[in-house]
């Protein structure tokens, strides 16, 4: 059980760098929706791709405790989706462009 | 059975990884059921793609905050959101205290997942409801099949007035000869809302999406709350107490964190890209 001596205070300090993260999306999208065009569009839509995993990585590793557990389990949850995802990623969207004005 | 004393590996007799088999069998399930989800997400990705014209933006479309009056984007979801992450919280706070065997908390921090979890469900509900009925005006459904957005002359919209009247979604441009709108309208219905069919906000793909895969979340959040009242009436019971740890509520909370870890990136794909 040592392992998961997640102390109340540890915990309480991810719930406000999530809120944080999750506020400042908020503000950006409304600012952006209320101003459109003021904001380049293609770094608002990496800045709000890159906060989304990054509060991913403070659950996964914080809250469902995988920080703790073995490199092995960490490995194996975590490579499927590193190798997966984007791949799907790559391939759906790139076809999307293409058919995009190709079919009705 | 195994027993205790065997050894081998194949016989189950130690923990793979330092991970119990419970555990371990959660995490099979949430590796399936994440990649599940990104099928989804990247399904709407393509559709988003291939109807990038008539695709309309989520913060157009959920406006509505209770008891505000007017135009909110995404106020309402990012109170949503601020639900989801805090029963996350009240949640590895119960693990937290089932480490500690502390019956006490473990009820306590149980009990204010459950009740997030309950208010999470009813917001959405409450959602769904505003996009099914959808606004005053509505929208024309045209004999083509296509969307348009009919305005009151003399609106100003952008910067320029129009003398009439209507905007047909994926065009930059608004038609305002007299003849040709009504060329238009012959034959076009009335719509209001969305649902699997038409959507008066654009395409109606935006729509079945939306209701997929947040009823999909939607569905996962009710089986969580389901779950976690078998184990909150469990803690009650004391059958925890006796099997001498609350793994159990290590586990259901696996899956509840989860489920906002799911909301994380349907909240950055629907909403706010």
């Amino acid at each position: 059980m040592a392992a998961h001596s997640t102390s109340t205070k540890h915990i309480w300090k991810t719930f406000f760098i999530l809120l944080i993260i999750t506020t400042v999306e908020v503000g950006l999208g409304m600012y952006n929706s209320a101003n459109p065009g003021d904001m380049n569009w293609t770094i608002l839509k990496w800045a709000f791709i890159i906060m989304t995993i990054w509060k991913a990585y403070f659950i996964v590793v914080d809250f469902m405790h995988v920080g703790s557990e073995e490199k092995s389990l960490k490995l194996t949850l975590a490579l499927p989706m590193i190798i997966l995802i984007p791949y799907l990623l790559f391939i759906i969207l790139n076809e999307a462009i293409y058919v995009h004005g190709t079919l009705h | 059975m195994s027993t205790e004393t065997t050894t081998s590996v194949w016989g189950g007799g130690n923990r793979p990884m330092k991970a119990s088999y419970g555990k371990l069998m959660m995490w099979f399930f949430l590796l399936t059921d994440a990649l599940t989800f990104s099928g989804f997400l990247v399904a709407y990705g393509f559709a988003r793609h291939k109807y990038e014209e008539i695709w309309p933006l989520a913060e157009n479309v959920f406006t509505h905050f209770p008891g505000i009056e007017g135009h909110q984007p995404l106020l309402y979801v990012a109170l949503m959101t601020f639900i989801l992450i805090m029963s996350s919280v009240t949640m590895v706070l119960a693990v937290h205290y089932g480490h500690e065997m502390n019956k006490k908390k473990v009820t306590l921090w149980m009990g204010l997942t459950l009740l997030g979890g309950i208010i999470f469900l009813g917001s959405q509900a409450w959602e769904w409801m505003h996009f099914i009925n959808g606004t005053a005006e509505g929208a024309m459904l045209l004999a083509d099949g296509s969307v348009a957005h009919v305005l009151q002359a003399g609106e100003l919209i952008n910067g320029q007035t129009y003398a009439h009247e209507i905007l047909k979604l994926g065009e930059n441009y608004f038609i305002t000869e007299g003849a040709k709108v009504s060329e238009l309208l012959n034959g076009a219905e009335p719509i209001y809302g969305a649902n699997m069919v038409v959507n008066e906000y654009g395409a109606p793909q935006f729509a079945n999406f939306f209701f997929f895969i947040t009823g999909f979340h939607g569905f996962h959040v009710f089986l969580g709350v389901v779950i976690n009242l078998i184990i909150f009436v469990n803690i009650l019971l004391g059958t925890y107490e006796k099997r001498g740890h609350y793994e159990m509520v290590e586990k259901v909370g696996l899956y509840w964190h989860f489920v906002d870890l799911v909301w994380v990136f349907v909240f950055t794909f629907f909403y706010l890209i």
